[in-house]
């Protein structure tokens, strides 16, 4: 059963990547590689070679265009969300549509449900298939659909949330608009559209919200609950089902003035959906969302120390995406993507670590590897990064972790401890040496370079380092493979010890 | 007369970088030599999401339990599910949650202390004072990600730096100079409480694990050679010379650890199959090898997900109390076969408190002031300390009009008291806990 997201097709969002002051140029092969690894689950030959051919726009107009790999109905026999996390990897290895799972995986770390609370597939399979269908529509659109979600419901408590009860005594529960607006929208400090923060005369940061905003916003997420029965009214509260949106049943929804942000002052009396949709718009027209948007979305996909003037240019296309549009989410991508800070070389404070999902699968579609995705979710998950099973809804790792050692932000870090880079090294031994249930990759190409192990550093330098590999990395590779005879073993060898490497792990 | 270094020498270890900051605190040196019986281990334990400590601990008196009831009706534990505690110096009955038998028992036994109404407290604050603008509070006080970090690094500010875990291993590593393995050792992942400038931390698996598959770039083959050199090539990226650094220590970490557990007996005490037992198993493990490692100050820390319970609370909390339960009780039992257990301090720490209102969803939202428990031989147990709120919403106590208690034992004196205990000189508590002076001092609960 199909879920009815329709909203988010009706609005006037750009085809495409709209026009450009001056054209991009056809990408090297190293460019190439570069931009797939922020756009999809990593580069393979083929693509790059095609990238390299048509240029990005239209390889991005292509992708904006491919149809959706979904998620197939799991059957009452799945327990827990394993089927999904098989076809995740599946997707992301051989899906068409890279950019839209990149950003649908992106997204579900921004708004986050997590499995540890809801565990069942049947619930999890639309709320995948509701962040892949809005990926390229507006932000206010996709933030209603979340809102709306009976998975996000059941998850942040909106679900069933009642208006004030003075004989039981009880108040709305603000779970919802608490991480709303601290998680998903605005953040909690005044910000710059460069993304750094706003400071007062006193030199003080400036607060987005107070308590009072918390309750108003709780008392509009009230009334809501799952949706009913074919051609009943709904009633709170109704049976739970994950396949529909929620619906509000106006007995349970707060008569009062709900104070908003920005002084917005909603009169009381209306309806639970005029309430909300007034809400959303508040929300969604918050300055803030645009920076704080942008350092995500730049995170997830290109770099973890974004510039502000890059942070800024993002801001400024979630804005205005050029036909007066706020908050077109392709725009968004495009600016992120093509920003020539996304484009050109990286300084010394570039790049970003492959989070374990990301290393798992741009490792194997880098080696054409064939698999139906079932070994996968455990090393993931090893690697400390259980797959749809973030710790809580601030995700596997904050926006603001900072590498040990250093000042610069790298929230993937946050997971790299001991035992997750030993179990990292665990499944590259068994992708080289061993065996992976469900998977299967073909030596050949490398083996057949083997007998020169010059030959066979320079393919693996292209194939997984972009041809970055220094002289003297290539030496100490070149110098360590000669120690093993074997052809087959030697070339596996090599894939080891460059799919190890933390110049591997870290995308430039 | 002695020289400095002769006097170091007779402590039977060499110089560490760590020896020179304390070269001038004679009063350490004076008590003489260490020996294995001066080992002294922290265990912070994390319930993440924010705690309802209101249900753990239960005023059980005629008057208190009916104004506990009155003020939650839709949450309220009833009377005679509440396993009753009696602190041994008198005063009012309590009771705990149904799901902890294990430290009721501690609690009878004297080997377990309760603390009341603990937060993060700039300056003491009367209700009027909270709620007047501009009032000193901690930023962003109803926010887990700030609350986390402000718990566990005691830095009420925007920016914390280091964790006051890490800083009091940092303060005592002269006592250590043949560590052979970092002090710090986190088993639920990486988390501020076990970071800081000058002490690395090691992380430690839940489920045990740590053999090293494929290269072992120790083992002195051309190809660990090969590994070992490409970690300090092509390092023009931060990134990677981050990333590099720490690939580095986590194989040499485990690799020490392997080697001292590869010896050691099997605990014969039994822990509970649930994510914090592993965790605390595995704390038990380390300590286990603790003279092979070369440590006589260790701080550990593990944690429990899932305490944020805005609906659903009485079912939530049986579980999760009866998991916090088992463990600890059985990490007791574990240091007791050990014969550590007067020389080990597990102690809670949450994001906050909850309202004392319940919600429509049967649950609790954010709050402040908590109740906390300290368990170990060391603990003056059966006891109450701090000042138990009043039941009364939008009562004196409240700093609010849903029951967020304004704290009364400020998580500084808190800390302190465990770091001071832990040997950190009362010189150095305030470098630790910087708004310690503003409150009564340290709380009389470790021997």
């Amino acid at each position: 059963m199909k879920i009815h997201y329709a909203c988010a097709l009706l609005l006037p969002v750009a085809l495409g990547c709209g026009k450009r002051q001056t054209a991009l140029a056809l990408p090297t092969a190293a460019a190439a590689a570069r931009f797939l690894e922020t756009a999809s689950f990593g580069p393979t030959p083929a693509e790059v070679a095609r990238l390299q051919s048509i240029g990005y726009e239209a390889w991005l107009d292509g992708q904006f265009s491919a149809a959706p790999s979904g998620y197939d109905d799991p059957a009452p026999v799945d327990m827990d969300l394993s089927v999904l996390q098989q076809r995740f990897f599946v997707n992301a290895l051989k899906g068409n549509d890279q950019l839209r799972q990149r950003l649908a995986l992106a997204l579900g770390q921004i708004f986050v449900v997590s499995g540890n609370k809801l565990d069942d597939p049947q619930a999890f399979a639309p709320w995948l298939r509701l962040l892949s269908a809005d990926a390229f529509g507006t932000y206010a659109a996709l933030l209603k659909d979340v809102t709306l979600s009976p998975a996000m419901g059941f998850y942040l408590d909106l679900v069933n949330n009642d208006k004030p009860d003075p004989v039981a005594q009880t108040t709305p529960n603000e779970n919802y608009a608490r991480e709303v607006l601290q998680l998903f929208s605005i953040g909690l400090v005044r910000l710059n559209q460069d993304g750094t923060t706003m400071h007062d005369a006193a030199g003080a940061e400036i607060p987005t919200y107070g308590q009072t905003v918390i309750e108003g916003f709780a008392h509009v997420f009230t009334g809501w609950t799952y949706a009913p029965a074919a051609g009943a009214p709904p009633s709170f509260p109704d049976d739970t089902r994950y396949d529909l949106p929620m619906q509000p049943d106006e007995a349970h929804h707060d008569a009062g003035e709900k104070l908003l942000l920005r002084g917005v002052r909603l009169p009381g009396g209306r309806t639970a959906a005029a309430d909300l949709d007034a809400a959303i718009n508040n929300i969604a027209g918050d300055p803030n969302v645009g920076p704080f948007l942008a350092l995500r979305l730049i995170q997830r996909l290109v770099k973890s120390n974004p510039t502000p003037p890059y942070v800024e240019r993002v801001a400024a296309a979630f804005a205005n995406n050029g036909a007066g549009v706020r908050g077109d989410l392709k725009q968004v991508v495009c600016s992120v993507l093509l920003d020539p800070e996304a484009l050109g070389e990286s300084g010394a404070a570039g790049g970003k670590l492959k989070e374990p999902v990301l290393l798992i699968s741009s490792l194997l579609r880098a080696l054409g590897a064939e698999s139906n995705g079932n070994g996968l979710p455990d090393y993931a998950a090893a690697m400390r990064q259980k797959l749809f099973y973030p710790t809580s809804v601030f995700n596997y790792y904050p926006p603001t972790y900072r590498v040990p050692g250093s000042t610069l932000l790298g929230p993937e870090f946050k997971l790299r401890t001991g035992p997750a880079l030993i179990a990292k090294a665990s499944f590259v031994n068994d992708l080289a040496f061993g065996a992976i249930d469900g998977t299967r990759i073909d030596f050949a190409p490398l083996t057949n370079l083997a007998g020169d192990p010059a030959a066979l550093a320079a393919y693996l330098d292209l194939l997984l380092l972009r041809g970055r590999m220094s002289a003297g990395a290539r030496t100490v590779l070149i110098t360590g493979l000669a120690s093993v005879a074997d052809p087959d073993a030697r070339a596996r060898t090599a894939v080891y010890l460059v799919a190890t490497s933390t110049q591997y792990e870290v995308q430039r | 007369m002695r020289s400095r270094r002769d006097f170091l020498k007779a402590l039977g270890g060499g110089l560490t970088f760590g020896l020179a900051s304390s070269l001038g605190r004679f009063e350490a040196l004076a008590q003489g030599a260490p020996g294995p019986s001066d080992y002294k281990a922290l265990v912070a334990v994390f319930l993440f999401g924010g705690n309802d400590g209101n249900n753990l601990l239960v005023p059980n008196d005629d008057a208190g339990y009916a104004s506990y009831a009155r003020a939650r009706p839709a949450i309220a534990l009833p009377r005679g599910a509440l396993l009753p505690i009696q602190p041994a110096s008198g005063g009012r009955a309590f009771g705990l949650h149904p799901s902890m038998p294990g430290l009721q028992s501690l609690f009878a036994a004297r080997h377990a202390a309760l603390v009341a109404n603990v937060g993060t407290l700039v300056r003491p604050l009367t209700r009027a004072q909270s709620q007047a603008d501009g009032a000193p509070l901690p930023f962003n006080l109803l926010s887990h990600e700030d609350q986390q970090l402000q718990w566990q690094t005691a830095q009420l500010l925007r920016s914390p730096e280091s964790g006051w875990g890490a800083l009091a291993a940092e303060r005592l590593q002269a006592l250590s100079p043949q560590a052979r393995f970092p002090p710090v050792v986190t088993v639920a992942g990486a988390n501020i409480f076990c970071e800081s400038p000058e002490v690395r931390s090691a992380a430690v698996s839940a489920d045990g694990s740590s053999a090293i598959a494929g290269i072992d770039p120790n083992d002195g083959s051309p190809l660990a050679l090969a590994m070992q050199q490409l970690l300090s090539l092509d390092n023009d990226l931060e990134l990677v010379r981050a990333a590099s650094a720490t690939t580095r220590t986590a194989y040499t970490d485990a690799k020490v650890l392997a080697a001292a557990q590869a010896s050691a007996t099997p605990l014969a005490t039994p822990f509970p199959d649930s994510d914090l037992g592993r965790q605390l198993q595995q704390v038990a493990r380390v300590i286990q090898v603790r003279e092979a490692l070369g440590l006589r100050r260790q701080v550990f820390f593990v944690a429990l997900d899932g305490f944020d319970t805005h609906s659903d609370q009485l079912a939530q909390q049986r579980i999760l109390f009866a998991t916090l339960d088992g463990a600890l009780d059985a990490f007791y039992r574990a240091t007791t076969e050990l014969g550590v257990e007067g020389q080990v301090t597990s102690f809670t720490l949450s994001d906050f408190g909850r309202t004392f209102a319940a919600n429509a969803n049967g649950g609790t939202d954010h709050a402040w002031g908590n109740h906390h428990l300290m368990v170990g031989g060391a603990v003056r147990g059966g006891e109450l300390y701090g000042t138990f709120p009043t039941l009364e919403v939008g009562g004196p106590d409240d700093g609010s009009d849903e029951g967020r208690w304004i704290p009364t034992t400020a998580l500084d004196q808190y800390g302190a008291t465990l770091a001071s205990w832990f040997g950190v000189k009362s010189a150095d508590l305030p470098g630790l806990f910087p708004n310690l002076s503003q409150f009564g001092g340290t709380l009389p609960i470790l021997g």
